[in-house]
């Protein structure tokens, strides 16, 4: 059965879930009307995702010649706080890890920055201090072992007398017929976000008493850099949204335009759309263009398909394929033939779904562009 | 309609129609219809609203003058009808064509351009209205609203969307009195369906004290009377405007000029709730210093009541189970539970072809839209849902609800 509680990118739709404004669950029709924001009834709100963490020069010189630690950590999510409050620094685990893996070390940059989130929040030089709490989400069973794990690294940096933030594990738990539960176990974290968790609170009640897995919608439908760590139905599941998502946005590029002529799809382009823009931030230009790939492939076999079912040539776009940059170009004689195709392209099914025949044949001329580089490897 | 080289022209002629009430408040000709549309905010490239609300037609739009009229007419070349404030989001068609002709010409070209949708208004907008109403007309004037609720989702088969031939029909359905007045023709769906479903239909006429004393009463009875889908507006003289869900507002009083200014009032509340539910529910990326913030705000409408398992199913089933269905949705659904019980799709508009995202249970639908899509997409589905699956539907844009947003819309606020 897939692990649901212990995948990173489940993980992060539920906290970015419980930080968007939703209607306080006292104010609702009755219990089970969604998901619920319980960070932000607390008074979170998002600041920001895998924003790098920048510390006083004190603490960077610190971190660089005691503890041979360089680089900024960039945690998954940080949320500001009310008024005074500590803000939280987000981190999704799949499970606990070992006190000398390079995951410690980033926790320990981490820790160490948490305490005085003053520059990241953008406080003006000698602005009042803007204190941070650090919570590490995993699955259930990985809490104890976790929380233990960070335990001790606080206690390094607290032997070398640094100041360190609150830390505390946030358990997730997915029962079937229940719903997706949250609870922060031992640690030292305190405020609002500490009273919220206090008992194990639900975050998504289930929709049915038969509902094994239950889900929310992704805010972020992929994430390349928790790709590995993820169990193969997950990948397939992310990958789905991400196909679905890009397929939306490729239909509305195709669909909202009202004259005939050519409509390019830009592989880039349709990724950052899929994602809500948040493909721009991705660290690896390789991840984005792997991504941007498989979405436009996915389009590309989608109007290849139109082309072998079409009974009329009359509705099928001849479809040109670009490498620099990745990119189809769709010329549309008419206005019917520009829903026809947009139609296609929202209709293809989806990886799983039943699917058309596969086949190397295609009535329409898929030709490179003159000029563009097609050489294998690009 | 006459062929006019003005648009005062037109207007002068729209103003001698209304005006021509017999004595006895019989009417020499048919009434002005005015039906408001909507395109896109900034057009989005899209400025052929004449065109698309043509396309049906045998002959193509044409200018009148140098003006944003436009005309629309049949293959004789008569005047169909005129299309005002072409170049702005929310066009207005105006006819004095048979009711049934001017309602298929305005509601074919709709559905089948993606460029064009109608204003749809909720039970709220209704609500909103009726308190302007109550607050500015003279509580002895005689105003109506109409209320109707139908569980079409509730039967076994698909009669309810084909007409006689079997062909898709638009599902509008409803009673229309200007229709029975006229002689018209009679509901859309009148096929007997293999099972029974509910349908409630109330209007109710009185004096403008009276309701404000009586009504909400009777509302909070009865679940299907949040389903307000109709309102007459009394006129400043006599009659009044005739205002229904779908964005047509009927000219029943002697005043052209006063009917423009419920048109412009329709308009200026929804554009205002419109934008500004936009506004606050687009998700998009901003950048924090080099790092990404994700804004924006769902939409949930929660049901007081969960509607059953099979009639979700069934309004799954029929809405992205076809191109042209009822909510104007398209996309692949994915289920979870082994009885179908979450439903998640992350699909289309097919108004605008616009991306969005959407999870549905028995107990609620929760709706992201991302940057750049039309906020009619939520006036239609909440319309949608409370004509035909819950009553009694809440809508909350982000934390506030859609009253909130009404309330504080000019100039219903003013």
């Amino acid at each position: 059965m897939t692990d649901l509680a212990g995948d990173p990118v489940f993980q992060l739709n539920c906290i970015l879930w419980m930080l968007q404004p939703l209607p306080p669950e006292l104010q609702r029709a009755r219990e089970g009307t969604g998901p619920v924001a319980v960070l932000h009834d607390a008074g979170y709100r998002l600041h920001a995702l895998g924003k790098p963490l920048t510390a006083t020069p004190n603490v960077e010189r610190f971190l660089a010649a005691e503890m041979g630690l360089k680089g900024r950590p960039a945690p998954d999510a940080i949320a500001s706080a009310p008024s005074e409050e500590r803000w939280l620094v987000v981190e999704c685990k799949k499970s606990s890890f070992g006190a000398q893996s390079s995951t410690a070390k980033q926790a320990i940059n981490l820790l160490a920055r948490a305490d005085d989130l003053s520059i990241v929040a953008g406080t003006a030089p000698g602005g009042a201090r803007v204190g941070g709490a650090v919570l590490y989400a995993t699955r259930q069973s990985e809490t104890k072992k976790l929380q233990k794990t960070l335990d001790n690294l606080s206690k390094q940096l607290d032997n070398k007398g640094r100041k360190i933030a609150p830390i505390s594990t946030l358990a997730i738990n997915v029962t079937a017929g229940i719903g997706v539960s949250a609870q922060i176990v031992g640690g030292s974290l305190s405020g609002p976000a500490a009273s919220a968790f206090a008992q194990s609170t639900l975050v998504l009640p289930a929709a049915g008493i038969d509902e094994e897995l239950p889900r929310t919608l992704y805010l972020i439908p992929y994430d390349p850099g928790a790709v590995q760590g993820q169990d193969p139905s997950e990948q397939s599941h992310c990958l789905k949204i991400l196909l679905a998502r890009g397929r939306a946005e490729a239909a509305s590029s195709i669909g909202n335009k009202s004259d005939t002529g050519t409509t390019i799809l830009n592989a880039d382009e349709l990724l950052s759309k899929s994602t809500h823009g948040l493909s721009d931030y991705w660290a690896d230009h390789n991840d984005r263009q792997r991504a941007a790939g498989l979405i436009l492939n996915f389009v590309k076999e989608a109007l290849r398909d139109m082309g072998k079912h079409a009974r009329t040539r009359r509705n099928v776009p001849n479809v040109n394929e670009g490498r620099a940059p990745h990119r189809l170009e769709i010329t549309i004689g008419s206005a019917e033939q520009r829903q026809a195709c947009a139609d296609a392209v929202i209709g293809y099914p989806l990886p799983g779904e039943p699917r058309p025949e596969d086949s190397f044949l295609t009535e329409l001329p898929f030709a490179d562009l003159p000029g563009d580089d097609t050489s294998p490897g690009r | 309609m006459p062929v006019l080289s003005s648009r005062d022209g037109y207007i002068d002629y729209l103003g001698e129609v209304s005006d021509g009430l017999r004595p006895d408040g019989g009417r020499r000709a048919n009434l002005v219809k005015s039906y408001i549309v909507e395109t896109a905010r900034e057009h989005r490239g899209f400025t052929g609203a004449p065109d698309a609300l043509a396309a049906g037609l045998p002959g193509t739009a044409q200018r009148v003058g140098d003006s944003t009229m436009f005309l629309l007419q049949d293959a004789e070349g008569d005047v169909l009808a005129v299309v005002d404030g072409a170049e702005s989001r929310f066009p207005v068609v105006h006819s004095t064509i048979a009711v049934e002709q001017a309602d298929r010409v305005v509601r074919s070209a709709v559905m089948g351009s993606p460029h064009l949708d109608h204003v749809w208004l909720p039970g709220r907008f209704f609500d909103g209205l009726w308190d302007w109403t109550r607050e500015t007309a003279a509580p002895g004037r005689i105003a109506k609203l109409v209320f109707d609720f139908h569980g079409r989702f509730e039967q076994s088969d698909d009669s309810w969307d084909r007409g006689p031939d079997g062909q898709e029909v638009d599902g509008y359905g409803e009673v229309d009195e200007d229709l029975q007045e006229a002689g018209g023709y009679d509901e859309v769906d009148e096929d007997l369906p293999d099972r029974e479903t509910r349908r409630s239909h109330f209007a109710v006429e009185d004096r403008v004290d009276v309701l404000e004393r009586k009504l909400q009463t009777i509302r909070n009875a009865y679940d299907p009377l949040q389903s307000t889908v109709r309102m007459r507006i009394p006129s400043g003289g006599r009659g009044g405007h005739e205002v229904y869900n779908d964005g047509k507002i009927t000219n029943r009083s002697a005043s052209f000029t006063e009917q423009l200014k419920v048109v412009e009032l329709v308009t200026g509340v929804y554009r205002s709730v419109t934008e500004g539910v936009e506004d606050r529910l687009w998700y998009s990326t901003a950048d924090e210093h080099g790092a990404a913030r994700l804004a924006g705000s769902p939409v949930l409408l929660e049901f007081p009541e969960p509607i059953e398992l099979e009639v979700l199913h069934r309004w799954a089933d029929l809405t992205f189970g076809g191109r042209r269905n009822w909510f104007r949705l398209g996309g692949e659904p994915m289920w979870s539970g082994k009885d179908r019980t979450r439903l998640h799709v992350y699909g289309v508009d097919r108004h605008l072809w616009q991306p969005i995202t959407l999870e549905a249970t028995r107990n609620y639908f929760l709706l992201l839209l991302p940057e750049g899509t039309c906020g009619n997409t939520v006036n239609r589905l909440v319309t949608r849902v409370q004509g035909s699956l819950c009553p009694t539907v809440r809508t909350w844009l982000g934390d506030r609800q859609y009253e909130e947003v009404l309330a504080s819309a000019a100039p219903l606020s003013a």
